[in-house]
């Protein structure tokens, strides 16, 4: 089975009679290591060693994008050292897990912040990981302000834009519209996730990372979604591969647990489970020692599962009788069955509320099953906005065919010229602080051949089929379907975004945000 | 950090830069400077990043060029002239084209 050993442990060599020689093979293994393990997590880099005139070793990291290198490893006449514009000068010791752990005091932002104590702890290889992931953003950074070139970055700038700024709001919890779904992670796939986690709360915040995680989609080729989407990828599928091997041995033998684990086979909800756990990862804190992969695991599993309401995830430390999943980092291949721990993660759709928008929502399309929604505490004030300025239809929920009349809302909308308000048996209802006055305008009555709540689930339906890449938030009773380059790009979408919201009798609602077009054309099937 | 985009491919570009790492090596060698002693003399914080720079890994900071000159004894003029070859051969070409 892979093994991640512990960090780099070298003879200290004085200057007197030093004897300087090449790295050890434990602390080579240990570099590659942190090197495929940010491949694997979509970080382009590469790395190059050598021996100086006198024969002391380094290893620099390097972009693959461009070969400049963003972080220095050395250790000269026997003393370690850590280099590179990410960490402001040399940090020098001859303890190398020391040298990391003191380069990440004197860095707090490579550490997630503590919330509240906890004797749980941080794996040493995941440090090391997160020391070179962090370098490696921070340079990124520095060097997109340099760079002429740079529509990538704005791209990712754009990106970053998001809930951060227009919501103060945390993310709350992360459910799956439909059925439940556990995502079985192993020891490298969940240190990768960690790793990539700080790496990206360094970089942008835990909250742009968590929305990042559900919605990595249209960031294009942005540094961030190429990372998220390789995590959402290539390591679950992987993870994919050997579970259900699982599942059958627990059957067999009774030996093995694995609690209402199935595979999530849709990204969005491996991605989901990646954003839950980085929701959590602001409380976890760091510290010292060399734990072990399964105390490492079960610490993640117990912090998930302990973490107050509505972050708590079910998750639980489980065995695979696997081959070794991550032999593709290891020379050597094939290595025997042997029981491996895991950590399985559940994403429910329990916790949302039961009402008539989430019901809909459920309803919609078979596709959406997997998909996650985040729960926010606060609607970001760019999605606020273009709903209060769009569409709304009121009393939807009713049975029988629809009336729909169109009539100015009290504010005049940026696209639409007039809002709609759809009638229903009882009185008209509209949303709070939008009571539309008696409209000057001719009336337009359409009959509708079916149901209301069918009505609306295909203009859903239209609209999540036509819009490239759908995100939901859900704010207490209220679900927001948007296009997600609203988000990441709304000064691009600033004259050609438009919405349309359907009101429930029960107080809840459904809105949709997305290009003009799509929505002219979804409220066309009313 | 140095930004320094060249519109060539990451592979072209390195192929530059170990030959510039190459020049630079044949230059010290010639002044009869070790690695730890260039290094002392161009204010590297460590000696390893002149044996990474030989190696063709990272640029000599543009801040630097003149310590780098006189440690190697070689007129600055000149010395920028033959790094820009390797860093920057766009700007190279610009100016001493033709």
């Amino acid at each position: 089975m892979a093994q991640i050993v512990s960090l780099l442990r070298h003879p200290r060599l004085g200057r007197l009679g030093r004897q300087s020689q090449d790295w050890s093979q434990q602390e080579l293994a240990e570099f590659y290591r942190v090197e495929a393990a940010l491949v694997q997590a979509g970080i382009r880099i590469e790395s190059e060693r050598g021996l100086t005139d006198e024969g002391d070793p380094w290893l620099v990291f390097c972009r693959a994008e461009d070969g400049e290198t963003f972080i220095h490893f050395a250790r000269i006449d026997g003393e370690y050292l850590i280099a590179g514009p990410a960490y402001e000068g040399v940090s020098k010791g001859w303890d190398f897990p020391s040298l990391v752990r003191d380069l990440i005091s004197r860095h707090p932002t490579v550490q997630p912040t503590t919330r509240r104590p906890s004797n749980l702890f941080m794996h040493p290889a995941a440090l090391l990981i997160a020391v070179v992931g962090t370098a490696f953003f921070k340079t990124s950074e520095a060097k997109a302000m340099d760079d002429s070139d740079h529509k990538a970055d704005a791209k990712r700038q754009g990106g970053t834009a998001l809930l951060v700024t227009t919501s103060n709001a945390p993310v709350s919890s992360v459910h799956t519209v439909g059925s439940a779904t556990t995502v079985v992670m192993d020891a490298n796939q969940t240190l990768n996730l960690i790793a990539t986690a700080m790496a990206l709360q360094t970089q942008q915040g835990v909250q742009v990372a968590a929305r990042a995680a559900f919605a990595p989609s249209d960031l294009g080729e942005g540094l961030t979604p190429s990372l998220l989407r390789d995590v959402g990828g290539t390591k679950f599928d992987s993870s994919a591969s050997v579970i259900p091997g699982t599942n059958v041995d627990a059957e067999q033998n009774g030996a093995l647990v694995a609690p209402a684990a199935h595979v999530a086979t849709a990204a969005p909800a491996e991605l989901g489970a990646w954003l839950a756990l980085t929701a959590v990862l602001q409380d976890l804190p760091l510290a010292v020692g060399t734990p072990s992969i399964e105390s490492a695991l079960a610490s993640m599993a117990s912090l998930l599962d302990t973490a107050p309401e509505p972050q708590r995830m079910r998750a639980a430390l489980q065995y695979a009788e696997v081959q070794a999943m991550a032999a593709q980092h290891e020379a050597t291949a094939a290595a025997p069955a042997a029981p491996v721990p895991t950590l399985a993660v559940e994403l429910s759709p329990a916790a949302l509320p039961d009402v008539a928008a989430v019901r809909l929502m459920r309803e919609v399309d078979g596709s959406l099953t997997h998909q996650t929604v985040v729960q926010l505490e606060k609607l970001p004030d760019l999605l606020a906005q273009i709903i209060a300025r769009g569409g709304q239809l009121s009393g939807v929920d009713g049975e029988g065919p629809s009336h729909g009349v169109l009539s100015p809302t009290l504010e005049p909308p940026l696209v639409n010229e007039h809002a709609i308000t759809m009638p229903a048996s009882g009185p008209v209802e509209t949303p709070a602080g939008h009571d539309a006055p008696a409209s000057d305008l001719p009336p337009l009555h359409f009959e509708q051949p079916a149901g209301r709540e069918a009505i609306i689930e295909n203009a859903i339906a239209y609209f999540v089929a036509n819009t490239p890449n759908i995100e939901i938030i859900s704010v207490q009773n209220q679900v927001v379907f948007y296009d997600a380059r609203v988000m990441a790009r709304p000064e691009a979408f600033a004259h050609n975004i438009d919405s349309v919201t359907y009101n429930f009798s029960d107080g809840s609602s459904v809105s949709l945000i997305g290009v003009t077009q799509i929505i002219h054309d979804a409220q066309g099937l009313h | 950090m140095y930004g320094n985009p060249q519109k060539r491919s990451a592979a072209e570009v390195q192929d530059l830069r170990r030959e510039g790492g190459q020049w630079l090596k044949a230059q010290r060698e010639k002044a009869g400077l070790s690695q730890r002693q260039l290094a002392a003399k161009v204010g590297a914080d460590y000696y390893t990043f002149i044996s990474q720079l030989e190696t063709g890994r990272g640029r000599i900071p543009p801040d630097r060029y003149r310590d780098w000159a006189e440690a190697l004894g070689i007129p600055s003029n000149e010395f920028v002239r033959s790094v820009l070859r390797f860093y920057d051969p766009i700007t190279f070409d610009i100016l001493f084209g033709d």
